[in-house]
């Protein structure tokens, strides 16, 4: 198949970009500090009883007072007396730069005007510089830092030399450019613990010194950096305390050549996609070919309790991945569900729709194709306001696709289901004919359940038949919209239940057995 | 007393110690519970407090310790389970309105119960007075806070060095 270039104007690309700064934002852990104060939403009856106790505490229980405390709160501790000055420069830090803003609110806004990153930058350099570490928290979300690359080298020499154990870097590289490098002094950071980078060219881990190391890291996030699979290699054997690696997304640029010295990274970044079809993000390209070129393969057997990889298109080998390696914790994380989990890799990966005559001669195409014993095979509806055309049952016999349903396929997840008339006959023929069918799970649109009538509606057509016997049925409603996006790291990484299941768990089930 | 659910497995009934405040008030707890307190937790390993014996902390008066035994009673289940990993969100949401009522006192409480927990190493209870007092200064002016707290009003000297810290803090109030 020959290359598919999409190209985009800088305005597409800048809302692409904010959509996906805000999935990279979701992944991150809630720091340990608000500036919401939770607590003080009670009655303080005796706040101002006029006697100074706080003072009798011991130097200890006032820094952990002050650890309490967002940045700015923290740091105006100093003025209160000569006792407090000196306590919060050697208090172990938590720094959020979104607490700088001048909202100073929890919320990391996805749009930041220029002049206040920079404001919050200044500040962040000067906090770095005068507080002694440790420094036990640090997400430095809201900088434009490719403005200013020698302030970001001094940040993270800071933050190597005081210690730093969490780290939330994620950067804002609009317009859209990554042709730097991370500098490699994250390797330098020995006391980390967790490191989450969002949308970073990873440094060059060839030129890396032969030492370079995370020797406490526990949990590591890769969202929307560009890196080769060599540097996760890298990355992974350098990491001997890894228990969690979430990798989320990738940025692809087409590969370079000797007539292309420089990554050919511009406004209207070019995205070349030989995977994926038109439709879906321009982040998972890169990740996908990893997966594809089976590179990542080799950590089926790496020891890491949980890995989760969003925005990868999965495919077969990621299926499998996820489903041989169940126990030690390949879960994958879904952005949204795609059609193919055929492994034979010629075949593409996308969303398959049975109310698109388009996709569904592709999927008959793909199905007709498939070799393996048995598929897992997932379909989802779009919201569609064309005609559905002539999809109906005799369609779908006559599609050359029914020998692929009847002998190979075994679980079968319907997602954004809406009742519509051809859905119901792809279902129809979904039910006559699949033999090894063992689990079909209908997930239907958000609002779209709205009885138990329409559930079984559903059983009907699949109670009728003998080809389905054993077969057990699971018919329930999305929490999410389609628009919502029904993939969560957080659910994912920390599930220790099939992927296909939390639609069980976490929605209104009703549960139906054939 | 109920058999425990967790504990070591050692033979049924959970094992009690006995603590004994300043003001010589004996409280019976179980050992699990004491066992958050880190000075503790090595005293009741060697078998310290049990039978007539009893601990003497000689730092924490009555009214504190019940405090402290309130909060160690309502926790020591979680701990046990290791941070609760298993916990379920109801679990965990009920500790959360403990926690809040439990610090809804009065300051001179809120520093005797720090203070014993400082003593006492219970890292869980200092960590939730911390936060309860860092909340009640959250947000507000440096002369706020002063109030807050209970600091006497500064002196014109005081008042002269506070507004020049304020200029090197600049960053910290806009």
């Amino acid at each position: 198949m020959p290359p598919r270039t999409v190209s985009m104007n800088t305005q597409e690309l800048n809302g692409v970009m904010e959509q996906t700064l805000s999935y990279i934002l979701q992944a991150l852990p809630n720091p340990p500090v608000s500036t919401h104060g939770r607590l003080s939403a009670l009655a303080d009856p005796s706040c101002c009883d006029g006697v100074d106790r706080v003072s009798d505490l011991p130097d200890a229980l006032l820094g952990k007072i002050i650890s309490s405390l967002p940045v700015k709160d923290a740091a105006r501790t100093t003025v209160l007396s000569r006792r407090w000055r000196p306590i919060w420069r050697s208090t172990p830090l938590v720094l959020v730069d979104n607490h700088l803003l001048p909202a100073g609110s929890d919320e990391i806004p996805r749009h930041l005007e220029r002049a206040d990153s920079t404001a919050v930058a200044a500040a962040v350099s000067r906090i770095l510089a005068v507080h002694l570490g440790p420094f036990p928290f640090v997400r430095l979300v809201c900088g434009y830092m490719d403005d200013d690359r020698s302030q970001l080298a001094r940040w993270l020499q800071h933050l190597a030399v005081k210690g730093v154990q969490e780290l939330d870097l994620v950067n804002r590289p609009w317009p859209f450019r990554l042709d730097e490098h991370l500098p490699a002094t994250i390797f330098s950071m020995a006391a980390l613990t967790r490191l989450y980078l969002g949308f970073w060219r990873f440094p060059d881990t060839v030129s890396l010194p032969r030492g370079a190391a995370f020797p406490c890291l526990r949990e590591l996030g890769f969202c929307n950096v560009s890196l080769e699979p060599r540097d996760i290699d890298f990355v992974l054997a350098r990491s001997p305390a890894l228990e969690t690696f979430h990798m989320q997304g990738h940025l692809f640029f087409p590969a370079t050549s000797a007539h292309q010295p420089q990554p050919p990274v511009r406004e209207d970044l070019q995205l070349r996609s030989e995977e994926c079809r038109l439709g879906e993000g321009p982040m998972s390209r890169a990740a996908c070919s990893i997966w594809q070129n089976k590179q990542l393969q080799q950590y089926r057997d790496w020891p890491c309790p949980r890995a989760t990889l969003d925005w990868i298109p999965r495919t077969g080998e990621g299926r499998a991945a996820g489903r041989q390696h169940h126990h030690q914790g390949w879960y994958i994380c879904e952005p949204k569900c795609h059609g193919s989990d055929c492994q034979d890799p010629c075949l593409t990966d996308g969303t398959w729709s049975p109310q698109y005559r388009q996709d569904a001669d592709q999927l008959t195409q793909m199905l007709s194709k498939c070799r393996e014993a048995a598929y897992p095979f997932d379909v989802q509806s779009k919201k569609t306001t064309e005609s559905s055309g002539r999809l109906n049952l005799k369609f779908w016999q006559e599609s050359g696709a029914i020998e692929c349903i009847q002998s190979r396929i075994n679980v079968m997840v319907f997602h954004e289901f809406r009742g519509g008339r051809s859905e119901l006959a792809f279902l129809k023929f979904f039910a006559e004919g699949a033999r090894m069918l063992k689990r079909v799970v209908i997930v239907f649109a958000k609002g779209c359940l709205r009885s138990i009538a329409d559930a079984d509606k559903v059983r009907a057509l699949f109670s009728a038949k003998e080809a389905t016997e054993g077969c057990t049925l699971v018919v329930c409603e999305s929490v999410a919209s389609e628009d919502d996006g029904i993939w969560d790291y957080h659910r994912g990484c920390h599930s220790c239940y099939d992927p296909f299941a939390f639609f069980c768990s976490s929605t209104g089930v009703i549960p139906c057995s054939v | 007393m109920a058999a425990p659910e967790s504990g070591d497995g050692n033979n049924g009934a959970a094992r009690m110690v006995t603590l004994i405040s300043s003001d010589n008030t004996r409280f019976e707890v179980e050992a699990a519970a004491a066992s958050l307190s880190q000075t503790l937790q090595l005293t009741i390993l060697d078998g310290g407090g049990g039978g007539g014996d009893g601990i003497p902390l000689p730092n924490v008066d009555s009214a504190t310790l019940s405090k402290v035994l309130e909060y160690c009673i309502k926790h020591a289940p979680a701990a046990a389970n290791g941070g609760a990993p298993n916990a379920t969100a109801v679990d965990r949401a009920e500790l959360e309105r403990f926690d809040n009522e439990f610090v809804n006192i009065d300051q001179s409480v809120l520093y005797s119960l720090i203070m014993a927990a400082h003593n006492l190493e219970i890292e869980g209870l200092q960590s939730l007075v911390a936060k309860k007092v860092a909340d009640m200064i959250k947000g507000k002016s440096p002369m706020e806070i002063r109030r807050t707290l209970g600091f006497p009003d500064p002196t014109p000297e005081e008042q002269a060095e506070m507004n020049a810290h304020m200029l090197e803090y600049g960053w910290a109030y806009e």
